[in-house]
């Protein structure tokens, strides 16, 4: 079991720099694998490799040639295995919010987050914010400055426009050629036969895709509001709504709508993880890196970091 | 109870409006946003019964804020028995204003203004609360309000007409805004007197012209319900010519001008122009004729020989008016004088005082003064200032002695410390004494500015001496119980400059010698007006102007003891005198001749603008709050009503309980809304 700081994300929240969101999570998170019994499950770990003629003298270790009168090469620590672009949903259905942040608040942080961890990890981050489209595109690439980069185009406030998560995951296809870890956070509240396909499409390009669904309490229990003209952000329908009523229809509804996502999820092998904004965010991010090869990655990097 | 409005009331029918509106229940307006409403079915509103009333205490607030404004807007007041305005509006306060300047003295002018206002207050003004007051260059009461009062009504008439018939003009200017002014006082007097709401009215019986002064009115508030009325004067001529005196004017050694502006109104005109002794009655030069324009002011010189001493006059002929036609001229006097100075000292050597007291009176024309060593028998003449710049001998201090006694000034500049002798021998006093000054200069400490000779220093800008430093200052140090005045003193205590009186006259001594080499003193700018100054005392003061207006015959002499004479008669009181002319001022020390004369606005005898009164607010209409003469009985209930609403107000009281109920009516729906229901919108 990984112990963990669990931030309350109402607090997390409140801290106005995305960046130092990102921190405080990731931070937390190290200190709580220095903890866990996962530490020294060492696997894929090679430091150094005698010098052969050839190789490329800048990566000859002096010192430990000084010591040992012997010629070692460094490997690269920082070769990046890894490249991973997140998939943000910003669409209006994204600006619902029971608690006193909504649901983009929570997801940029989580994006925020994954990012920052992911490039501790040395690890390439690509972002593609989409609602009705990809509005904001930045290609997963290693350079200085590239985190900056990702949270100044994360903290952009969304524009809210309607979801379409089809036409945005067909340009993120088209976009990433090159096999990654392709991470997608929205609410997935539309039927996932407008999407299902597009997703399939990622998938077959050999993408490791993963969902992670965010979505408000009240969109579990409908535990909210009163009896009134409730509109509905996407659409700007209006209906009259009492809770106490409707609450028991809407339930069956929605957890029939969400057993579709998740059998779609399913079908297609893709990896999918709900998250409630109230649910801590280093949760999140540790279920995240159980499985899988984020998984084995962070152990190294662990190790790395202790030793 | 009654009301002023009382069609306001049916305001209060909008009672019905909240009524109705908390009877419907309205679609709630309550919005909430979710993310997305595809999985929730509208749900069937909940219902309530229809007849039931919702918040009847918001309701009741409700109606009770209509019908209180309502009520309000009805303007309510409680009856009372008061006394009908009607017998309160008839009243008539009136203040006549007679123009008694010097333009009434045309033909037919003055009679016409006095039948004018006769038959005025025949026919409309008998039974007013009337005053009559007199206008030129003063304010006059002609008849006052009380006496009016007391008089009873058919002895009224007789009584005005006694009043008017002995008045005539005067040869002041108009000023009619003083007039006006007055006029309003006793306006103001007489309502806070009968405490009453009585029409004000001010009638001027006038001819109007535009030499009148009316800018005392500018900015003025008017009392209400006044308004000022006009009758002019019909008739007369409306061709004149009129002069106005400049000056005198002499460039070099060319001829003497008289420097004149000739005034003229009404069509083009030929004006010839005589210059006439007024002793012998012959004519000064030859006649001069000018020729003007409509409106025009021409300036233009007449030549007077210098020799000509004797007073003149200027008579103009072409014009139809003849009352402002002679211009009264006295030429001015020429006042020389001879200082006589005791000491050897020249007047060419910079070294010595005198050099520089002569340097101080040159160029000065008025009067003309030079400085002669003293000669013998310079004792006799009196009006005169005497200069002592070295130590006089026994002869000399005994013929000084003299000289002051017969009421002469002199100045003794103590340029040695012993000289201080001379001063007993001279005024008789004893013990003065001259110490020395601790410091190698002294400056001026204390100055007494009441003194003539230091007053021209009092203001503050020029007061200050601390920049004239005395090097050889000869101080004088006055023993106990001295006479001496002391005029001013040096910063170490002792005094710097002491006058004696002596007999008639008085002796000024100064610490120091008058040169650059003892002090900074006569090359500082206070020495020379200084030094004049005290001429002009020692030779009796300024003299009088020679020109000047009638009504400022009693100022012009000031406080000085003076007699008057007018040309070809004995002396005649100062405070008589009020006609133009030319009269004779004699004091003990001199006598000159003074002309005076008619002010030239009065030539300007053009109709004043109408629109002048406008611009400068003057309420020439009735306004709407003055009452009528004839008021019927029921618009003076109606003015009843308005007076006892005004005073009451009770609409004030209702307003702020409207507002009272307003702020309860808000808290109450906020409370309501709060707690989750929804008001109903009234």
């Amino acid at each position: 079991m990984i112990s963990n700081t669990a931030i309350n994300p109402q607090a997390l929240l409140a801290i106005r720099d995305l960046e130092m969101r990102a921190r405080v999570v990731v931070e937390g998170l190290w200190s709580g694998l220095h903890r866990s019994p996962l530490h020294g499950f060492s696997v894929e770990f090679t430091e150094y490799r005698e010098y052969s003629p050839g190789d490329d003298l800048r990566y000859l270790d002096w010192r430990a040639l000084a010591r040992t009168d012997k010629e070692y090469i460094k490997k690269f620590e920082d070769e990046t295995n890894l490249r991973c672009h997140i998939v943000l949903d910003t669409s209006r259905s994204m600006l619902f919010g029971s608690l006193d942040y909504n649901k983009s608040d929570y997801a940029r942080t989580l994006a925020a987050t994954l990012a920052y961890f992911l490039i501790q990890q040395r690890d390439v981050v690509g972002l593609s914010i989409f609602d009705s489209e990809v509005r904001d595109y930045l290609p997963a690439r290693w350079r200085p400055g590239q985190l900056r980069l990702l949270l100044s185009k994360l903290e952009r406030e969304p524009r809210g426009n309607e979801t379409n998560l089809r036409q945005a995951l067909e340009e993120v296809a088209l976009l990433n050629q090159k096999r990654s870890l392709v991470l997608i956070i929205s609410d997935f509240l539309t039927p996932p036969s407008e999407w299902a396909k597009e997703l399939g499409h990622l998938v077959a390009m050999r993408h490791d895709v993963r969902a992670i669904q965010i979505l408000d309490p009240a969109e579990l229990s409908l535990d909210f509001g009163t009896a009134a003209q409730w509109e509905d952000l996407e659409t700007g329908n209006k209906v009259y709504i009492d809770p106490e009523v409707a609450r028991k229809d809407y339930l069956e509804k929605f957890a029939e709508h969400q057993a579709k996502v998740r059998k779609s999820f399913d079908e297609l092998g893709v990896s999918f993880q709900l998250a409630s904004t109230e649910t801590p965010l280093d949760y999140v991010l540790l279920d995240m890196i159980k499985n899988g090869r984020l998984a084995r990655k962070t152990i190294r990097a662990n190790q790395r970091k202790s030793g | 109870m009654s009301f002023l409005s009382p069609w306001f009331l049916l305001g209060a029918a909008a009672i019905a409006g909240p009524i109705i509106f908390h009877l419907i229940r309205r679609a709630t307006r309550n919005r909430v946003q979710f993310s997305s409403t595809q999985f929730l079915s509208a749900s069937p509103p909940r219902l309530q019964k229809k007849s039931k009333l919702q918040h009847p205490w918001l309701l009741l607030l409700r109606c009770l804020i209509i019908a209180l404004l309502a009520f309000g807007f009805s303007r309510p007041f409680l009856k009372r028995d008061v006394p009908l305005l009607k017998e309160i509006t008839q009243e008539h306060h009136t203040v006549l204003v007679l123009d008694e300047s010097a333009s009434m003295r045309r033909a037919g002018q003055w009679e016409a203004a006095k039948t004018q206002l006769i038959n005025w207050v025949e026919e409309t003004g008998k039974d007013h609360r009337l005053s009559i007051i007199g206008v030129s260059d003063q304010v006059s009461y002609i008849l006052s309000n009380e006496l009016w009062g007391k008089t009873p009504s058919q002895e009224r008439m007789p009584l005005l007409r006694s009043v008017l018939e002995d008045r005539e003009p005067g040869w002041g200017a108009t000023y009619l805004d003083s007039g006006i002014d007055t006029g309003l006082d006793e306006l103001e007097q007489l309502a806070e007197n009968t405490r009453t709401n009585a029409k004000k009215t001010i009638r001027i019986f006038s001819d109007l012209t535009s030499g009148s002064r009316l800018s005392g009115l500018a900015g003025r508030d008017w009392p209400d319900n006044c308004v000022v009325e006009f009758e002019p004067t019909v008739g007369g001529e409306t061709r004149n010519a009129g002069l106005q005196w400049l000056g005198w004017s002499k460039i070099g050694e060319g001829p003497r001008n008289a420097r004149l502006s000739l005034i003229t109104t009404g069509e083009n005109q030929s004006i010839t122009l005589k210059a006439i002794d007024a002793v012998t009655g012959q004519m000064i030069g030859k006649p001069q004729t000018v020729y003007s324009k409509v409106g025009d002011k021409r300036l233009f010189l007449m030549e007077i020989p210098d020799t000509q001493i004797n007073p003149f006059t200027i008579q103009i002929e072409g014009d139809s008016e003849p009352f402002d036609n002679t211009l009264y001229v006295a030429p001015k006097n020429k006042r020389e004088s001879v200082l006589p100075f005791i000491g050897s000292q020249t007047s060419n050597d910079p070294r010595a005082a005198r050099f520089y007291m002569e340097r101080a009176v040159s160029g000065w024309k008025d009067p003309k003064i030079s400085i002669t060593t003293a000669e013998a028998s310079w004792e006799k003449s009196s009006n005169t200032l005497l200069l002592i710049g070295e130590t006089p001998n026994n002869n000399e201090a005994a013929a000084i002695q003299t000289f002051l006694s017969n009421g002469g000034t002199a100045l003794l500049l103590l340029t040695n410390p012993s000289q201080i002798q001379i001063i007993e021998s001279i005024t008789g006093e004893a013990g003065w004494q001259s110490p020395k000054l601790k410091r190698n200069y002294g400056l001026f400490g204390t100055i007494d500015f009441e003194h003539p000779v230091f007053k021209i220093f009092a203001d503050p800008r020029y007061n200050n001496f601390t920049n004239i430093r005395f090097w050889n200052a000869n101080t004088m140090l006055a023993p106990a119980n001295t006479e001496a005045r002391i005029l001013a003193k040096f910063d170490e205590g002792p005094a710097a400059v002491v006058e004696w009186k002596v007999g008639e006259g008085s002796l000024i001594a100064w610490g120091g010698d008058w040169t650059p080499q003892a002090s900074q003193w006569v090359l500082s700018s206070k020495f020379v007006p200084w030094f004049q100054e005290l001429i002009e005392q020692s030779l009796g003061g300024p003299t009088l102007p020679t020109m000047a207006f009638v009504n400022e015959s009693s100022t012009l002499a000031g406080d000085s003891e003076v007699t008057w004479s007018s040309l070809g008669s004995g002396s005649i009181d100062a405070n008589s005198l009020k006609s133009p002319g030319l009269y004779q001022i004699s004091s003990e020390e001199n006598s000159h001749w003074v002309a005076l004369n008619i002010p030239h606005e009065e030539s300007r005898i053009e109709a004043l603008p109408f629109d002048t009164w406008e611009k400068l607010g003057v309420p020439l209409e009735a306004s709407q709050t003055l009452v009528s003469d004839e008021v019927s009985e029921q618009q003076a209930a109606a003015k009843n009503a308005i007076e006892l609403e005004g005073e009451q107000k009770l609409w004030r009281w209702l307003l702020i309980g409207t507002a009272l109920f307003l702020a309860i009516e808000s808290l109450l729906s906020i409370k309501i809304s709060r707690s989750g229901f929804t008001p109903a919108e009234a």
